[in-house]
């Protein structure tokens, strides 16, 4: 965990960013609101885990202690009435909003979950086209997408940095492979091995973050999404977009979530001003795991 | 998932898709009016897809939505997910069990005596919250296709009455 010690200069408390950052977290489930309705999610929650609290400012999600029975084990879970979440992880489908009908490419879509978010949020009405570069790993996306029911996602696995095609989506999301720096909550108690190769993974990232600005329609939306803390992997990220081609947007989030901006330097690097748009989750802000989300509009 | 295959392309026996979930479970066609069924290449499994999506033809598409049928009519039946999502609209051979019923369905419990005839086919089994999925009438028996993990993966087991 030392290694998070790097980020004293941007993190506004590092005594409690480290120790947030070694605390178990609560997990959120969330409803699958293609199939049930809010009344009988509650029915769910008070026979399962009645000390889950709904989440004021997103819809259909409860937050679980995390000392309670893991929902991916409730019945309820099997059937696809409900899915289980990291919070933080659910904000970059918040922030890239799609709508019914749309065309959405999640470009990493591998494990699966926000896919099944994104499809849930369209009313599983449009067109989700969720793309992994690895095969292998599409078959967790099926799984999800298969036991929650929806009929609006369909899978293809090609190099993201590659990606065929012209500009033809509404939206996309690049939850680019990062570090996992934000994700040490989730060790259960142990110590986490972090890796370090920072700019190996910020090549792989550029080329993903300027193929999804390639892939958007003129007036399109693009989140690009990590979970890491590494500046190298985010406003770095997006200092390589040249500016007439994208836009980084502010974020609009609920006033009961506390955020961080992006930084606009790191370690004598200096980055375009709008990396500042984007939005920092720190774990010792919201209890959640870390998170890093920008928007970008094509232009 | 399978490799290597040809792109998907609309499935040209969707009519009797349609007819077969009318026929057999009483499900309306205006159910499934947003959307498409797709195939890739014939034998292999049949596709629900939105209408608003099309397979992409540009790269290469592995899944596209909700499987109906892993194997074309006749041979084929419903899978599981599929009934899932719209098990609701169905009006006929469908069977609604209350939670605890669920729950030792769930558990690969069986039925003891079934309450539906053994016509042959597959039934719906609901519960109050949704599909289960798919059930058979075997020797008396209603037994519910769950995955064989269930029972030991599921929690938690003491909601469950012993004695049945």
């Amino acid at each position: 965990m030392d290694t998070l010690r790097r980020y004293a200069p941007i993190v506004d408390d590092l005594d409690a960013f480290l120790a947030a950052a070694a605390a178990p977290m609560p997990r959120v489930v969330w409803a699958n609101a293609v199939r049930l309705g809010d009344d009988q999610m509650a029915e769910i929650l008070a026979r399962r885990c009645p000390e889950a609290e709904p989440l004021p400012y997103l819809a259909d999600t409860w937050r679980v202690p995390p000392d309670s029975a893991r929902p991916g084990k409730w019945p309820e879970f099997a059937l696809g009435l409900l899915h289980t979440q990291e919070e933080v992880s659910l904000w970059p489908v918040v922030v890239l909003d799609p709508q019914p009908g749309e065309a959405v490419l999640d470009l990493c879509a591998a494990p699966g979950n926000k896919t099944a978010r994104l499809a849930v949020a369209m009313g599983d009405a449009g067109a989700v086209l969720a793309n992994d570069r690895k095969w292998s790993r599409l078959q967790g996306v099926q799984d999800i997408v298969a036991r929650m029911g929806l009929t609006a996602v369909m899978a293809s696995h090609a190099d993201g940095t590659q990606f065929p095609g012209q500009a033809r989506f509404d939206r996309v999301l690049v939850d680019a492979p990062c570090t996992g720096e934000g994700t040490t909550r989730k060790s259960r108690g142990q110590t986490p091995e972090l890796r370090n190769d920072y700019h190996k993974l910020q090549t792989i990232q550029k080329g993903l973050l300027r193929r999804a600005v390639e892939l958007t329609k003129p007036g399109g939306t693009i989140v690009y999404s990590t979970c890491t803390y590494a500046p190298e992997e985010n406003e770095a990220v997006l200092d390589g977009i040249y500016p007439e081609k994208a836009a980084i947007e502010p974020i609009a989030l609920p006033p009961e979530v506390t955020t961080a901006p992006g930084v606009t330097a790191w370690q004598g690097q200096a980055f375009r001003g709008d990396v500042a748009n984007a939005v920092r989750f720190w774990p010792h802000h919201n209890d959640t795991g870390g998170f890093f989300v920008a928007r970008l509009r094509r232009l | 998932m399978s490799r290597g295959s040809d792109v998907y392309r609309p499935y040209p026996e969707a009519e009797a898709v349609w007819t077969y979930l009318e026929e057999r479970f009483g499900m309306p066609r205006a159910t499934f009016a947003d959307h498409r069924l797709w195939q890739r290449g014939a034998h292999k499994g049949v596709w629900l897809l939105h209408a608003a999506a099309e397979p992409a033809t540009d790269v290469k598409v592995d899944w596209p939505g909700l499987a109906v049928l892993r194997q074309p009519l006749p041979r084929g039946f419903p899978t599981n997910p599929f009934l899932r999502r719209f098990g609701f609209a169905a009006t006929r051979n469908c069977y609604d069990v209350d939670w605890d019923t669920a729950l030792r369905l769930m558990y690969n419990h069986q039925l003891e005596q079934a309450p539906l005839d053994d016509r042959g086919g597959p039934y719906i089994i609901r519960s109050p919250y949704g599909t289960l999925g798919r059930g058979w009438v075997r020797h008396g028996r209603l037994v519910l296709d769950t995955p064989k993990a269930w029972a030991n993966q599921l929690l938690p087991r003491t909601e469950l009455a012993e004695t049945e």
